[in-house]
């Protein structure tokens, strides 16, 4: 764009800006802000209002007219199993998931510290998982897990006996596949964290630490860890977050089945708004999860906020 | 051998190092080699038992049902009558949908996002109440949002519609466009902008002219990562749409349910098409990666 | 001749095919300051890095104590390290950065609480016990870094350029520090700098580097005043030793150097040398006289350094520079000053070899 046509642009900016009287500033967020807007905070204000309802679309009537039940919605979820126990497990799952993910982390960490000659190609290979798109890799474990899948057959060879176990229709086993496809996934993740945590560490403090008689593992958990502790911790937060929404991967391995045994939060509030159409009691809930989510969130910003700072 | 690069924490010894590692690599590919393998598989090598770990008959056919609809007619009707297959439409219109939507909203998004993060990083809109508000939008979980903009979308007629998605995608990848674009704005020291302005540029000038140019590689990277993010989402497009609006992740589960999971062959071969590009992208941008998955927490 | 307390034998190390450490021959004795001088480059760090185990010599040897120490990982040498950056462990307090050491040779809390009173009293850390590693300026770090080595009463103290980053005011007083404190923890040193400030106020032995292999070494006083060639005797020095380009005449069997003023400058009788050569002197050595009853080498001032104590005087001798020292206010720009060589100060170099082929000059000044 030529200067001349430039500058023109920019003094009807300014003639506008000066008409709406909103600094530059405020206009270069608008645009950003409406979006939110539209798609974060009216249905919000909606969620707010619906959780006071127990309006369901089969009941032919339109959400604004359905008839005000108010806190019945909380008091029921309350005491109701399945979305007690789908927060639970969604919990247990989320510990299990990130704790595991944070032990295989460290542990291939400690072998990409040195340096050999395919070490980037290795390192290509590793991070793969965590590019594969969500349902994708849930369909690929999908498969592995099957009767007749490898899975099994790994464990034929290894029990030495004929194993075509349907993992995925086990109430008592059908979370396995879940946590083995979410941990696959996204263990890379933690390894990048992790790895550069622990390639950040002084390496002098680490030859003092040596030459202080320290042994290799001495310095490690005396001196490397406790320096990489804080990235670490950031890392697990945000999985921790991550693996709280845990949807996709539950859709497609079974959908919270057999019954409800493998339930998280979202695919209870799934199923039940869109299975069971009780939108006004899947809004409560999600207004439960909300509240407790930002609590823990408002209760972890200080230390999180001296990290980033 | 020295250990320049070096070590901080104890060795193993070399024979054992390398095996721990292709154990690694091996385990990493696995999920995917099965995916892509099974893609090529023909319908009686589906759920063979054993299972055939390379198709021993390797066919496209797959494929071909995946993308063209007589196919998967034909497959329906010789081979796999038993199974209830009710999928329609091909490979290419989800394809396509899935263009359309990631890329318009990567548009929306890099944009808006950077002319918000330029606003915050330059004039402290927002103080620091900024990342605050940015974390407890990552924490929602999306399906307590997803309930009431059904809703929403209903109302203003948005519901199965390419914009409602794209709408949809766009806010909900903002707060990551806002915080990479911004942490790469907070490089480029703010004399310079000041030099330009006193050059007779305007603050928008500047911004356009010296600014953004510098920031070219991080908007590029933010851009393309946003793209993974919408290529690879699939709740809105399970929820807000209902059947006209078909993305790629969509496509794959209608497989799955259409069989209760048995279309083994075909779902390989949709879910391989589908993540092929996401797998692209994601080797391209690998270290901007980092800084995005964690929120710019963490600079590779 | 005591035993070595550390000894390195014909150490070699090549880094992507260029040698950075060539044939290293050095012994250290019990209790002895030795200074390894050099550029930065000329492979001294190299050389610590070998002795303490973190690179491995692709020939020689190390021993420590008697004992080789080739097979040894560096967690097993008992060797003291203080870094040029110190190294504090950012996370841990002073004292636990003071009983890392001991802890790892498992000593008692009670015996790691005395070593480390001992320490603080020595080096005034009392106030700083409490402070984390990351909270103390560099003076302090360099103190703690110090202590943190000296502690574990290693066999042998490395020091890899500990005053580099302090304030010149600070590191007048840490060298006599260091050295009474190298005394009373009859502590064996290697230290490693490329100031010869430091090395000729604390160690009893010079090790002059370059490239990695010794030029020479040996008691300060030696090798500054018995320079083997031309690149010691510029190292050591301040201001650096003049060289002065002239050439050695045999007139009848009687030695003399013909210096830029054309004037003849009679050399002892022994010396056979012949041709162009370098007369090194140090400008304490010259003297400078506005007058001279005979007929003397002259020069003019070009510039003058003001020392404060001292003025250094910058003389166009010939076509050639010299610097002399004087009283401040002796002469000013522009005077024509005569020249009078202490020679019995002065070496005479090969400018071929850079050896020193003859010291003492001994002559009657011009």
């Amino acid at each position: 764009m030529e200067r001349r046509d430039t500058v023109q642009l920019g003094t009807q900016c300014r003639r506008l800006l000066r008409i709406a009287r909103l600094p530059f500033s405020i206009v270069l967020v608008l645009p950003a802000q409406l979006i939110t807007l539209l798609v974060v905070v009216v249905p919000t204000i909606i969620v707010v209002w619906l959780s006071l309802t127990d309006w369901q679309p089969t009941d032919n009537i339109p959400w604004f007219k359905a008839e005000f039940s108010w806190f019945w919605n909380f008091y029921d979820l309350l005491s109701d199993e399945r979305f007690v126990g789908a927060v639970l497990r969604t919990l247990f799952v989320v510990t299990l998931c990130v704790s595991t993910e944070l032990v295989l982390a460290v542990a291939l960490a400690l072998l990409f510290l040195d340096e050999w000659p395919w070490r980037k190609v290795a390192v290509s290979v590793i991070i793969l998982p965590m590019m594969v798109v969500p349902v994708d890799a849930a369909n690929a474990f999908f498969m592995l897990f099957n009767d007749h899948g490898p899975i099994n057959q790994l464990l034929s060879l290894v029990l030495d006996r004929p194993v075509e176990y349907a993992w995925l229709a086990d109430p008592h086993w059908a979370l396995l596949p879940i946590i083995f496809a979410e941990v696959w996934q996204w263990t890379p993740l933690m390894f990048l964290l992790v790895l550069t945590a622990f390639l950040n560490v002084p390496r002098n403090q680490w030859r003092a630490a040596l030459g202080l008689g320290a042994t290799p593992a001495q310095a490690f958990f005396r001196v490397v860890l406790p320096l990489s502790l804080p990235v670490m911790l950031v890392a697990v937060l945000i999985r921790a977050i991550e693996t709280f929404k845990i949807f996709d991967v539950i859709y497609i391995l079974t959908r919270g089945g057999p019954g409800a045994t493998t339930e998280s939060i979202s695919m209870y509030m799934y199923n039940g708004a869109f299975v069971y159409f009780r939108m006004g009691y899947v809004a409560a809930a999600a207004l439960l999860v909300l509240f407790v989510v930002v609590s823990v969130c408002l209760a972890l910003f200080k230390p999180l906020q001296k990290h980033y700072e | 051998m020295s250990d320049r690069n070096s070590a901080r924490a104890p060795r193993l010894p070399k024979v054992l190092h390398r095996v721990a590692v292709v154990a690694a690599m091996v385990i990493a590919f696995f999920p995917v080699f099965w995916l892509l393998s099974t893609s090529f598989k023909p319908y009686e090598e589906w759920a063979s038992s054993p299972p055939h770990w390379l198709p021993k008959k390797p066919t496209l056919q797959n494929y071909r049902i995946v993308f063209a609809p007589e196919a998967a007619r034909r497959f329906a009707a010789t081979q796999a009558g038993s199974l209830d297959y009710k999928v329609s439409g091909s490979a290419w219109a989800a394809f396509g949908t899935s263009a359309v939507v990631a890329t318009a909203a990567t548009l929306l998004s890099v944009v808006a996002g950077t002319l918000a993060a330029y606003s915050i990083s330059r004039f402290r809109i927002g103080g620091d109440s900024f990342a605050f508000q940015f974390l407890s939008v990552r924490m929602f979980p999306p399906i307590a949002v997803v309930v009431p903009m059904v809703v929403l979308f209903s109302m203003l007629r948005l519901t199965d519609t390419h914009l409602g998605l794209i709408l949809a995608y766009t806010a909900f990848t903002l707060p990551f466009s806002i915080w990479m674009i911004r942490s790469f704005i907070e490089e480029i020291p703010v004399d310079l902008e000041g030099v330009a302005q006193v050059h007779g540029m305007s603050q928008a000038e500047a911004f356009l002219k010296v600014t953004l140019p510098l920031i070219r590689g991080g908007v590029l990277a933010t851009a393309l990562f946003v793209f993974i993010l919408n290529w690879s989402e699939f709740l809105f497009a399970l929820t807000l749409t209902s059947g006209h609006v078909v993305t790629v992740t969509l496509q794959v589960a209608n497989y799955v349910s259409a069989s209760s999971g048995k279309l083994y062959g075909v779902q390989a071969a949709m879910g391989t098409i589908s993540t092929i590009p996401v797998i692209v992208f994601g080797f391209l941008i690998q270290s901007h990666l980092v800084r995005g998955l964690t929120f710019g927490a963490v600079k590779e | 001749m005591r035993d070595g307390a550390l000894v390195l034998q014909n150490l070699r190390k090549v880094y992507e095919d260029r040698p950075v450490v060539k044939d290293f021959t050095l012994s250290v004795f019990d209790r002895e300051f030795v200074a390894l001088l050099g550029p930065s480059g000329c492979g001294k760090s190299t050389i610590l890095a070998m002795i303490a185990g973190f690179e491995k010599p692709d020939a020689g040897s190390v021993s420590i104590d008697g004992r080789s120490v080739d097979s040894l990982p560096p967690h097993r040498r008992k060797v003291g390290l203080v870094m040029q950056d110190y190294a504090i462990f950012s996370r841990m307090t002073v004292r636990q950065n003071l009983e890392f050491g001991l802890k790892m040779q498992s000593l008692r809390s009670s015996e790691r609480r005395a070593r480390v009173s001992e320490l603080v009293e020595r080096l005034s850390l009392g106030d700083l016990l409490k402070r984390k590693g990351d909270a103390l300026n560099l003076s302090e770090m360099q103190r703690v870094a110090l202590a943190r080595a000296l502690i574990t009463r290693p066999s042998l103290l490395l020091l890899d350029e500990p005053m580099s980053n302090l304030d010149a005011s600070v590191r007048s007083r840490l060298r006599s520090e260091l050295k009474l404190i190298q005394r009373e923890f009859d502590q064996t040193i290697l230290y490693v700098t490329h100031d010869q400030i430091e090395a000729m106020s604390m160690a009893d032995r010079i090790a002059v580097m370059r490239d990695g292999t010794i030029e020479q070494i040996g008691a300060p006083e030696e090798v500054y005043r018995r320079p083997r060639n031309r690149y010691v005797a510029q190292f050591l020095g301040e201001p650096p030793i003049n060289l002065i380009d002239c050439t050695v005449e045999q007139q009848f069997g009687e030695p003399v150097a013909r210096m830029p003023s054309n004037g003849a400058l009679p050399l002892p009788r022994g010396i056979i040398f012949e041709g162009a050569a370098v007369l090194a002197i140090r400008p304490h050595n010259v003297r400078v006289a506005h007058q001279a009853d005979q007929h003397t080498e002259t020069a003019r001032v070009a510039d003058i350094e003001n020392l404060g104590a001292e003025h250094v005087l910058h003389l166009d001798y010939g076509d050639q520079h010299l610097a002399v020292v004087t009283t401040p206010g002796y002469a000013s720009v522009g005077d024509i000053l005569h020249l009078a060589f202490d020679l019995i100060h002065a070496h005479l170099i090969d400018p071929a070899s850079g050896e020193v082929v003859a010291s003492e000059l001994r002559g009657a000044p011009l």
